[in-house]
């Protein structure tokens, strides 16, 4: 048999791991719904994939209104690593030409980078934090001003477009499309999860729309119309 | 004829197995678990293999290390007590000048790639010189200042490191001597109260050792910062489940759980295994201490008595304080938990504290007990052993 004081720290060792199975139990277990919940909503973010808007073309196939992606490199700073920032922007600014700081200085952009300025910042975007290259999707029109008329004008709200004039504002249910919605687990740093991205739904490109005028009929109603009006 | 046989053998268990043969398979087997357990924990990253194997060359040279300390006779190590003491001090004192900085803490020596943490080593031979110390004075005030002042002195260097986990170990280590040679309740209670305004003035004094204690009552008030933590070892146990979430398909322990190899050690597990998987970890240290306790019974001198339970207690309580941080029942103390969590100087520092634990739990039957027989200690029984 064991010794008095001896059976008193076996008997607390063995109510403290009976105590640790209780806590056990009520997170695996008992409350293990309201915990899995809870981390999810701090770990999952979704993210919209938007869908590509329609081209807008003429009876002959020519293309009046289009969609074009560029890409940005946006630069964060971090107020509290002055030097580390300054160090980056220098070095940045060695490889690539057209970096800008916004009006706080909390920001430094530069648009439309070449597929070459890509590679080029491939290694800082995994050694920085604030380094991201932001994908940005542009409305391109065709250059004549007749035209333009006819085609109308898109506005954008987070990263989308919706038509608000002419042919854009009249055919935006074909030319919209359906944007995509991807899952992804965020680390602690806000950096994507290897591995864990999920297509929640699938992104359909909006269609393009073709007109009943040529480019060419349209500019010379658009003369007619001005002759007219003289 | 009976003696004898344990002599040779070791105590049988069911007249098979001999116990050191049990002990020897049952480390090999929870530090290979462990092994496992830190691959994976790390098997997102770009060398899911790095730290599970050299955990595992860690483990053999551990059980090289256990087996030959298991066979010197424990006589020699009463004999040479001071010297091992002072031999494991020095390193102790020096690395705080020699020694690197990791996480903050300088607190290891560096040969290339391999770290060593002199203040894991000298564990058990600390609680050997504490039992030492304990049998060669008698009972009273003189023997708990003694041992108090042993104390302090083997501290100072691990709170100028600063490792405040190591040092939560090295007080356990005290008491449990203190306590099963059979020392006063009374002077334990006096000097916890005379600890209380150092203890404060640590909490004033050391600002993010606060925030853990705020982080600990209230997590989801700083839930990125001091609460983040103890939020991500409540996500990953509510992940692991009844059943574990698979081997390798650990997401929490590999993203969120900080040092899920080492001081998450047992979350990541639970992730992996569920709660039925870890039961048996957590039973498997409470039958360790029982076990222990039991040889320490069966010993025959009061000095192997002591330190067979006050070495095992050490053990035990550094895994379930490990384990109680992991669950939420204490504030992050960065305790790692014994042949489970990463790191070959704690994995050495356990199996050379068992190895010795053996070596002690042979019956001596040279007749010739010296100091191993003078210290008498007694328990609340009052029978002198």
């Amino acid at each position: 048999m064991l010794k008095n004081r001896n059976r008193i720290i076996i008997a607390v060792f063995l109510l403290w791991a009976l105590l640790i199975t209780c806590r056990l139990f009520y997170y695996t277990v008992y409350s293990r719904d309201h915990y899995l919940e809870e981390g999810n909503k701090h770990a999952w973010r979704s993210g919209v994939i938007p869908a590509a808007r329609g081209r807008i073309i003429d009876k002959n196939g020519q293309p009046l209104a289009w969609t074009q992606r560029y890409y940005d490199l946006v630069i964060e700073i971090y107020p509290d690593l002055c030097r580390a920032n300054t160090k980056l922007i220098g070095e940045v600014r060695e490889k690539i030409s057209g970096l800008t700081p916004d009006d706080k200085r909390e920001k430094y952009t530069r648009k439309n980078l070449t597929p070459s300025e890509i590679l080029v910042l491939k290694d800082y975007l995994t050694k920085y934090q604030g380094v991201k290259i932001v994908p940005r999707m542009e409305r391109q029109y065709v250059d004549y001003p007749e035209a333009r008329k006819l085609v109308g004008s898109v506005d954008t709200s987070e990263g989308c477009f919706f038509g608000v004039k002419g042919a854009e504002k009249e055919h935006e249910h074909e030319l919209k499309g359906i944007d995509g919605v991807y899952m992804v687990m965020l680390d602690r740093n806000r950096n994507w999860i290897p591995g864990t991205w999920k297509l929640k739904t699938e992104m359909q490109h909006g269609s393009d729309v073709k007109l009943e005028y040529s480019l060419e009929e349209i500019i010379s109603m658009n003369k007619n119309e001005q002759g007219k009006k003289l | 004829m009976n003696k004898e046989k344990n002599s040779e053998a070791g105590i049988k268990l069911r007249g098979t197995v001999t116990f050191p043969l049990f002990v020897h398979a049952v480390l090999f087997l929870l530090g290979l678990w462990g092994c496992l357990a830190i691959y994976n924990a790390t098997v997102y990253s770009n060398a899911p293999f790095y730290f599970a194997v050299r955990q595992f060359l860690w483990l053999i040279i551990g059980m090289a290390l256990m087996y030959c300390a298991s066979r010197v006779p424990f006589k020699l190590y009463i004999d040479y007590t001071p010297w091992l003491a002072a031999a494991l001090f020095i390193p102790l004192v020096l690395v705080l000048f020699l020694g690197v900085k990791i996480n903050g803490m300088k607190g290891w020596y560096a040969f290339g790639s391999v770290f060593i943490q002199p203040s894991e080593i000298a564990k058990p031979f600390y609680v050997l010189f504490l039992c030492w110390i304990f049998v060669r004075h008698s009972k009273g005030i003189k023997n708990f200042i003694f041992l108090v002042l042993v104390l302090l002195v083997w501290i100072v260097p691990i709170i100028f490191q600063p490792d405040f986990g190591t040092l939560i170990i090295y007080v356990s280590g005290m008491v449990a001597v203190y306590l099963i040679g059979g020392g006063s309740y009374i002077f334990l209670l006096a000097s916890m109260l005379a600890a209380a305004p150092a203890c404060m003035w640590v909490v004033h004094n050391k600002p993010y050792v606060l925030m853990r204690i705020i982080g600990f009552i209230d997590p989801s008030s700083d839930p990125s910062g001091s609460g983040w933590h103890i939020l991500q070892f409540q996500y990953t146990l509510a992940r692991g489940g009844i059943l574990g979430a698979d081997w390798g398909n650990c997401l929490w322990a590999n993203s969120y759980l900080p040092l899920s190899y080492s001081d998450s050690a047992f979350a990541s597990l639970t992730e992996a295994v569920g709660f039925l998987g870890v039961l048996p970890v957590i039973f498997g240290f409470a039958l360790f201490a029982y076990s222990g306790f039991r040889l320490a019974d069966r010993a025959d001198t009061g000095f192997k008595k002591l330190f067979i339970g006050s070495m095992t207690s050490m053990i035990t309580f550094q895994a379930f304080v490990h384990i109680s941080v992991n669950v939420g029942l204490m504030p992050p103390t960065g305790i790692t938990l014994p042949m489970f969590s990463y790191g070959g100087s704690s994995l050495v520092s356990t199996m050379l504290g068992a190895g010795i634990i053996l070596s002690a739990a042979r019956v001596d039957l040279s007749g010739k007990k010296g100091l191993a027989g003078d210290g008498e200690i007694s328990g609340d029984s009052g029978s002198p052993v």
